[in-house]
């Protein structure tokens, strides 16, 4: 549901992207075109196409790359995709059309898309009414059709990483026969603790060592597989299935106990069982286009992600008796349906519903309920496009209280962790868009985090606080693109973002509390991205954003400074050799209590050729080992600096 | 395109208000002392802890931390070696709301019979609009006349190789004399491997550790190991301690 809540709101940051239909039909949008039909992403739009971009072979590699993404990571498995700057917001994923659930707590905490994927993906666009549907998708994964009838394809690609240390593969079987194609994947990784170039943090004004300057305890395994079946004649189905399981364990500095060095004993990877994170999703779709242009879609979703800690007591109460430290769990059911009517009109229904139970001993989030329709309508005009959605929202969470202690154990006091709550939202959403331009009006409602959380958040080592009088959120948006430039602006009286008060939380190992609020706020941005020459040639992208509280001129949390990437290298014959040079500028725009972040400049190199079946890639990045902090990561609070230097290997196999 | 960066940047600047952007100031005294000087305390005594808070245009809350030394360390200081007693046993955490532009607020802190060392107090503020001021921070040295005291030549936890024979080194004293004392060598999961009585005679008012032997399990490289240190006077008074060895 949070997803999809913030797919509402998302066009007013939304990367816009488009691809190819399953039967082929070439589709467009004024932003990015991004696809993976064989071992590298292409992009296309405003931009052209680059070749920067197949320099490395996964999908977080190659979106990264894009100037106005950017990802938030700690390790191999908490990764969060950030759209200009948002940080844990506006991300809006769909997996075959159905936006993926997973909330706020869930998207920072695991791995919600096979960002790492090795293996060709294609990213489904939403485009037209179908991005007003989605309010802006970042990407569905899908598996590429095959090029010709009745054949069949095995693919198989490895990786293996020293530095950060990784290994991976995965392997894709692919049948199609006529009109039907069938494909299986499997993926299996494994990662080692991470390697940071840095010797302690921070929390709470306490600073605690990094033995041997790697974080203990952040390796971990995932599998992931995903089953398809399409069948496209004049009458198309589509049938998908996808899922997974992710474990890894969590840096204890964050739970608070064990302290660091009492793991180093154990430092071996996985050796230590808790504290741990898991990860189990599961999903089910299903689509069909008919060839009046109707387009129906249901799917199903299963999340669930699990905190595992040693008993310990935020205060002084009582230990608990298991190691559950917090769970999530979501069921969600989504359905849509648009339908051509005439001269160029279409239009759509959606329903959604999500159950959010919670459980554990350490409290962030109650138990929630979430449901939302909407009635949608596009009218393709000669030159502009304009779709408009109306959606109802309704949301009821759970109350939850619990004794507060004393030093000497006992209750003193009742702490009100969450408050029952029943609130319902009406948005309107419209954008018109013509080639170069679009103006967007967004509505988008609040999350059950941002309604109702309420507790330590170990994906920001925060104590973050929900509002549950929050109201909807309108930003209007114009954006504009023309060869290798694109500049964007937009405004939003209310626009909700975590913000620090004047409070502490009243338990220990918790201090000041961040809470939701909201505020008239302005953002603005230019990215620009061109590559010249062709044996010889560079590459260059870079982005600069700025984001302000209105109400007091100061900036957005986690507003990233500018940033540039240099390219340059030498092709010949499919063969490739280049470095680059990732640099980013110091921070200037600031909020509340956010400290500095110094600039940094990385160097990159990679060689890769093509061999008879298949591709090797090798790729160094941060060769010199530089120690630096990216301004973007909620970690960075804490002084964790970002990844050491890592040298890969990479293989695909056809 | 430049047109559209200017209106940009007019609709930003035009729009954009003033608010409290200073930080609230936090002053903290203890027993006498001002932070960020060391306080000194001492057993079955208490702690006066006065706060004072002042901002340019309203306080918001504040919180006083007071917890024991082991296992950090403070604005970028080394953690130190220090013996401790009742490490966890006094601690407290006041979470407050303050108002005006300038607070003073004392807190008194009754200092167990039992305990010895380094103890952390840490005072954070916030003003109404949010803005955080800078932590003050200071050591508290709790003194104890009442219980035995143990003392070791180590200023960082001492590194013992596996499958080896290692003696302590060190004193336990006691004006009042002694009645018995052990040295015990514990797993990380605090399961007792050995434990030896320190040689001494009734009364006497020191005894020398070097009488105590471990030997230490040959599968415990890589890990640590806790040595735990107790010791009874004639009054009655117990002393227990520890610290964290490492194996390799």
């Amino acid at each position: 549901m949070k997803h999809l809540l913030l797919l509402a709101g998302a066009a007013c940051s939304t990367l816009w992207v488009s691809g190819q239909t399953p039967d082929g039909d070439s589709l467009t949008s004024p932003a990015w075109s991004i696809e993976l039909p064989s071992a590298a992403i292409t992009v296309a739009g405003p931009w052209g196409a680059s070749r920067q971009l197949a320099s490395s072979l996964s999908a977080s590699d190659q979106l990264v790359a894009l100037p106005a993404v950017r990802l938030a990571a700690l390790g191999e498995g908490l990764v969060q995709p950030v759209l200009r700057g948002l940080q844990g917001s506006r991300v809006a994923v769909l997996e075959r059309g159905m936006p993926m659930q997973g909330g706020r707590w869930g998207s920072d905490h695991g791995l919600v898309l096979p960002w790492h994927s090795l293996l060709p993906q294609t990213i489904q666009p939403a485009t037209g009414l179908n991005r007003l549907m989605a309010g802006g998708a970042l990407a569905v994964e899908g598996v590429p059709w095959l090029p010709a009838t009745d054949s069949t394809a095995v693919e198989a690609a490895t990786r293996l990483r020293h530095g950060d240390g990784l290994g991976a593969i995965e392997a894709r079987w692919t049948h199609r026969r006529g009109p039907s194609q069938t494909a299986l994947e499997l993926g299996l990784r494994t990662f080692a603790d991470r390697n940071v170039p840095d010797s302690g943090f921070t929390y709470l004004d306490r600073t605690l060592p990094i033995v041997g300057g790697r974080l203990v305890n952040t390796s971990g395994r995932s599998v992931n597989f995903a089953a398809s079946w399409r069948h496209a004649t004049a009458h198309q189905w589509e049938l998908g299935a996808s899922g997974g399981r992710f474990e890894q364990g969590l840096f204890p500095g964050f739970i608070g106990f064990p302290l660091e060095a009492d793991l180093v004993g154990d430092a071996a990877p996985r050796a230590t069982e808790l504290p741990r994170q898991i990860a189990d999703r599961l999903a089910l779709t299903a689509q069909t286009w008919r060839a009046d242009g109707t387009h129906v879609n249901v799917g199903l979703q299963w999340n669930e992600r699990s905190e595992l800690a040693p008993p310990h007591a935020h205060g002084w109460g009582p230990l608990p008796s298991d190691d559950l430290s917090f769970r999530l769990r979501e069921v969600g059911a989504f359905a849509a349906v648009e339908r051509p009517v005439r001269d160029g009109v279409t239009w759509g229904l959606q329903a959604e519903g999500l159950v959010g139970a919670t459980a554990g001993w350490e409290f962030l989030l109650p138990s929630h309920r979430r449901g939302r329709v909407a009635a949608l309508v596009g009218w393709d005009l000669p030159v502009w496009q304009v779709a408009g959605r109306i959606d109802l929202w309704g949301h009821v969470s759970e109350g939850f209280v619990e004794p507060l202690y004393a030093i000497t154990g006992e209750a003193v006091g009742v702490d009100e962790r969450a408050v029952e709550l029943t609130r319902g939202f009406v948005g309107v959403t419209g954008e018109a868009t013509r080639p170069g331009w679009r103006v967007a009006l967004t509505t988008r409602a609040p999350d059950p985090y941002e309604l109702a959380a309420n507790g330590i958040h170990h994906g920001t080592a925060r104590f973050e606080r929900g509002a549950p009088e929050l109201r909807a959120e309108h930003e209007l948006l114009v954006d504009w693109g023309r060869g290798a430039w694109r500049v964007w602006a937009a405004a939003a009286p209310d626009f909700i973002y975590l913000g620090p008060t004047a409070s502490f939380a009243p338990i220990a190992h918790a201090g000041q509390v961040m809470a939701f609020e909201q505020a008239p706020v302005f953002r603005t941005g230019a990215e620009f991205a061109r590559t010249w020459g062709e044996a010889w040639y560079a590459d260059v992208r870079a982005a600069v954003l700025g984001a302000w509280l209105l109400d007091d001129g100061m900036g957005l949390p986690f507003t990233p400074p500018a940033d540039a990437r240099v390219e340059v290298g030498r092709a010949v014959r499919g063969m490739r050799i280049w470095s680059a040079v990732q640099t980013q500028s110091p921070s200037f725009i600031l909020a509340r209590n956010e400290s500095h972040t110094p600039g940094f400049a990385l160097l990159d190199a990679g060689f890769s050729a093509p061999f008879s079946r298949g591709h090797l890639r090798l790729t160094a990045r941060n060769l010199l080992n530089t120690s630096y902090l990216q301004h973007i990561n909620p970690y960075r609070a804490l002084g964790f600096a970002e990844q050491g230097r890592t040298i890969e290997i990479s293989l695909q196999f056809q | 395109m430049k047109n559209f960066l200017y209106l940009s940047a007019l609709v930003a600047l035009a729009a954009c208000g003033k608010s409290d952007e200073t930080a609230p100031t936090a002053v903290l005294t203890a027993n006498g002392v001002t932070a960020p000087a060391e306080a000194e305390a001492q057993a079955g005594g208490t702690l006066e802890v006065v706060l004072q808070l002042t901002d340019d245009e309203a306080l918001g809350a504040y919180r006083l931390d007071l917890h024991g030394a082991g296992g950090h360390s403070h604005e970028g200081e080394d953690a130190e070696f220090v013996l401790t007693s009742g490490g966890d046993d006094w601690a407290a955490l006041e979470v407050a709301e303050a108002a005006g532009v300038e607070a003073q607020i004392t807190h008194s802190y009754p200092i167990p019979d039992h305990i010895r060392g380094h103890w952390h107090l840490l005072l954070d503020a916030t003003d109404a609009t949010g803005n955080e001021a800078t932590t003050a921070y200071m050591e508290v040295h709790v003194e104890n006349d009442i219980i035995p005291l143990f003392e070791v030549p180590y200023t960082a936890e001492p590194v013992w190789a596996a499958g080896t024979e290692q003696a302590l080194a060190g004193t336990v004293t006691d004006p009042d004399g002694l009645t018995s004392a052990f040295a015990r060598l514990l797993t990380e999961d605090e399961l007792l491997l050995t434990e030896v009585e320190i040689a001494l005679t009734e009364g006497d008012v020191s005894a020398d550790l070097s009488s105590v032997t471990f030997s230490v399990p040959s599968d415990a490289a890589g890990g640590e190991l806790e040595v735990e240190l107790e010791a009874t006077d004639t009054a009655g008074n117990v002393c227990v301690t520890s610290f964290h060895v490492e194996v390799e």
